[in-house]
């Protein structure tokens, strides 16, 4: 039984740790018009247009969950203690971290109806009315 | 002699007690005024504070309330969370942070989300809102002016189906302040703000703008009545429903810039807040009752006390006034001022007693002694009146005897003269009638003498020149003529002498027609033409008399009845025998005479005629003439009707009697 429950939970971790992230973007959006680190700009607040000028807003995870997880470490490239004292430092300005979604469906609907919404998923779920602006493995 | 009266209006007693009782009264009353008055402001003006008491007790609460309230819903719509309502929070995630903030701050309402097309997104409430998302929402929530909170006032909550008040706020992203993205309304149930503002010790209404009634504890007054803003912000009564109440009201405008407009009215029943002033005012009345009823006594007695003395002094003075008993004294006790005037009044009365004494005295002597003089002066008068009187009526027959002598003498000298006059001219006018006849006779021989010889023409010639026809056609006429006067002149003197009767002075019996007829005869040169003279003799018969004096005294009558008629008239002469007397009526239709002049036309010397016409005497000595017959002179007339003389002579004359009655 324990060597099923072992195997079981290494091929979840094996599926999730090489799923592939999209990061979509509302209809208004260009799609693939965007790179990592103007996407981790964004998300940390240090720019707030794409570099075409078109306003953005980040619709973030939420903190600890997998997804979060990967899009931080494959696109911030921080560690969770350098991002939270970032976000402490920024708070302290009177920046507030980008919008949490709980879940992707929240995530989902938001970038739909928000103009200028951009949040990232896994690439499993379905992004009808929305418009892929990377894909991150 | 009205001061004599005791019991009179202006005793001192009365002067005295009336103005005090009635100052004492006016005195309470006006200090029962002011306090009842005191009272009575004191009173309304404690209610009246007691009423802003409450008024700040309810502003006070309301305002926390609504202070919470506006401060919660403008945090709240800044949460993060809210965000959610771009995705119609299909996490759930504002729903459960509504139901833990209903939670823990313990609201009676509800917390709803809505997105910027006002459709439900979430809400405190546990009911699915699925349920609830069919349910449109009041417009009034949602009509907002950039990022401020609206009040919504009394309303039915489409929700709750109840009466709430609402805050509504407009929700923006967190992260984008200029973007809109729905709305929060807090909603706070009806019954806890009029249980918060009208609790139910304090009476109360609240009031909208256009002073529509929100709510009211009072039972007069229903939901939705209309009371005018103006009445309660000018006066301080007011009267709702024939009650009055005093007031004080308080506006809430606004809170935390919030415009609520709310008027809150807290009210006390006027009547039922004076019921203590009313309570006080009766015991007040009473106790000042009871205190004037007792003063008053003092008064009356004190006053009583006071005057008694003066009184007995009055008293004692009336006494003396009215019955003149001087031996009246007025009791003195003590020693002020009324004892000393009691005294001196005492002394005075003595005094004045022994003086009336003396001259009471001196009186009764002066009156005695005047009795007796009046006495003697009305003898003395009487006597003389007497004396007098009898003088007068001596004086007064003896010009009556002088009068009728003197006219007894003068027609006795009268009928002496009128006798010897008639006596002369009686023996020529005899010869003159006994010739005429003879002359009569002489001229008609003559006349045919004429006659027979009238042949020669000379003769003829000279009868024709002394007109001889017309002288023999004349001469009888003439002669017939004088022979007729010379009978007249022989009647008149028949009459004079008849008149006179010189030789009748003694007693004859006459007929009276005859004496009246001769009188008339006498006078009928006055009557001729003018007077009518009617006769109606029935006494026929001779009569004693002396008669002289009686046809003196017809003469007289007529001669007057003559005089009355002054134009043309009538002399009616009646005789006639009535119980033993002849009765002579004369009677004239002349110009009569008035009573004043008929009760003196007997009175010697009296005359109506003008002076040197009449002598005054011929009544008064008819008068005399016939009282000697023993006879009645009597007279009744009328102003222009006529007068009548009545002559009565006794039938059988003695004169004896007529001298002794004369």
């Amino acid at each position: 039984m324990k060597i099923y429950c072992i195997i079981i939970f290494f091929f979840i971790t094996i599926q999730s740790a090489c799923a592939e992230l999209l990061v979509i973007g509302h209809s208004d959006i260009k799609p693939f018009s965007i790179t990592i680190s103007e996407l981790s700009n964004i998300f940390m607040k240090k720019h707030s247009t794409l570099n075409d000028g078109t306003p953005v807003v980040p619709i973030n995870r939420a903190a600890n969950s997998d997804i979060r997880n990967q899009f931080e470490s494959k696109v911030i490239k921080m560690s969770k203690r350098d991002i939270r004292t970032y976000w402490l430092k920024l708070r302290f300005k009177g920046i507030r971290p980008p919008v949490v979604m709980k879940s992707t469906e929240a995530a989902i609907l938001f970038v739909k109806r928000f103009p200028g919404a951009i949040t990232y998923i896994d690439s499993s779920n379905q992004t009808t009315g929305v418009n892929i602006l990377m894909r991150i493995k | 002699m009205a001061f004599l009266n005791s019991k009179s209006s202006q005793s001192i007693l009365r002067q005295l007690i009336i103005p005090l009782v009635f100052g004492f009264v006016l005195l309470i009353f006006l200090v029962t005024s002011l306090v009842f008055y005191e009272m009575k402001y004191d009173l309304e003006t404690s209610i009246k504070k007691q009423l802003i008491s409450n008024l700040k007790s309810i502003n006070t609460e309301l305002k926390s309330i609504f202070h919470s309230h506006i401060l919660d819903i403008s945090a709240w719509s800044k949460l993060e969370i809210m965000d959610n309502i771009i995705n119609d929070d299909i996490d759930g995630q504002i729903h459960r942070s509504l139901q833990k903030l209903k939670s823990n701050y313990r609201l009676s309402g509800n917390i709803l989300v809505f997105n910027q097309q006002q459709k439900l997104i979430s809400s405190s409430n546990d009911k699915f809102i699925t349920q609830m998302a069919a349910i449109i929402p009041p417009e009034k929530w949602f009509q907002t002016k950039g990022d401020k909170i609206i009040f919504t006032g009394k309303h039915i909550n489409p929700y709750t189906k109840k009466e709430s008040i609402a805050f509504t706020k407009p929700i923006t992203a967190s992260f984008d302040s200029q973007h809109k993205i729905g709305f929060i309304v807090l909603t706070h149930p009806w019954s806890d703000i009029e249980n918060t503002i009208l609790p139910k010790k304090i009476q109360g209404i609240l009031l909208d703008k256009s002073g529509r009634i929100l709510a009211s504890n009072l039972k007069i007054l229903s939901a939705n009545e209309f009371i005018q803003l103006e009445k309660l912000l000018k006066t301080n009564k007011i009267k709702l429903h024939n009650s009055e109440f005093l007031f004080e009201s308080h506006q809430f405008s606004n809170v935390l810039g919030v415009p609520l407009n709310w008027m809150i009215v807290a009210l006390e029943s006027y009547e039922k807040a004076l019921i203590p002033v009313w309570k006080v005012g009766i015991k007040v009345s009473i106790l000042a009752l009871i205190l004037t009823s007792i003063i008053t006594y003092f008064i009356v007695w004190q006053t009583r006390r006071v005057v008694s003395p003066i009184q007995k002094v009055t008293n004692a003075a009336l006494d003396i006034a009215k019955s003149s008993d001087l031996s009246r004294r007025v009791e003195v006790t003590g020693k002020n001022e009324t004892a000393i005037l009691a005294n001196s009044f005492n002394i005075m009365a003595e005094k004045l007693a022994r003086t009336m004494s003396e001259k009471d005295h001196y009186a009764n002597r002066l009156s005695t002694l005047n009795k007796t003089l009046e006495q003697q002066v009305a003898q003395r008068t009487e006597e003389y009146r007497t004396a007098n009187q009898q003088l007068q009526s001596t004086i007064k027959q003896l010009q009556e005897a002088q009068s009728q002598l003197i006219q007894s003498e003068k027609m006795a000298s009268l009928g002496q003269l009128v006798a010897g006059i008639a006596h002369e001219i009686n023996n020529p006018l005899g010869a003159i009638n006994a010739n005429i006849p003879i002359l009569i006779d002489y001229t008609q021989d003559l006349f045919q003498l004429i006659d027979s010889i009238k042949t020669s023409p000379e003769l003829i010639q000279s009868l024709q020149d002394i007109d001889y026809e017309f002288l023999q056609q004349d001469t009888p006429k003439l002669l017939a003529s004088m022979k007729n006067a010379a009978s007249r002149m022989r009647e008149i003197i028949l009459s004079l002498r008849n008149f006179s009767r010189l030789d009748q002075a003694e007693i004859q019996e006459i007929l009276l027609e005859e004496a009246l007829d001769t009188t008339l005869a006498l006078l009928s040169h006055r009557f001729k033409n003018r007077i009518t003279v009617i006769k109606h003799y029935q006494l026929n018969r001779p009569i004693p008399c002396y008669a002289g004096l009686v046809n003196q005294v017809l003469m007289n009558l007529l001669a007057n009845a003559e005089q009355a008629i002054t134009n043309n008239g009538k002399i009616i002469i009646e005789t006639k025998s009535q119980d033993n007397y002849a009765v002579i009526k004369i009677e004239d239709t002349g110009i009569g005479m008035d009573s004043e002049t008929m009760q003196k036309i007997f009175d010697p010397f009296f005359t109506t005629k003008p002076v040197g016409q009449g002598t005054g005497m011929g009544l008064s000595i008819s008068y005399g003439i016939i009282e000697k017959h023993g006879g009645k002179l009597l007279v009744s007339s009328k102003p222009n009707i006529g007068t009548i003389f009545t002559l009565l002579l006794p039938m059988t004359f003695n004169p004896q009697n007529s001298i002794n009655n004369g």
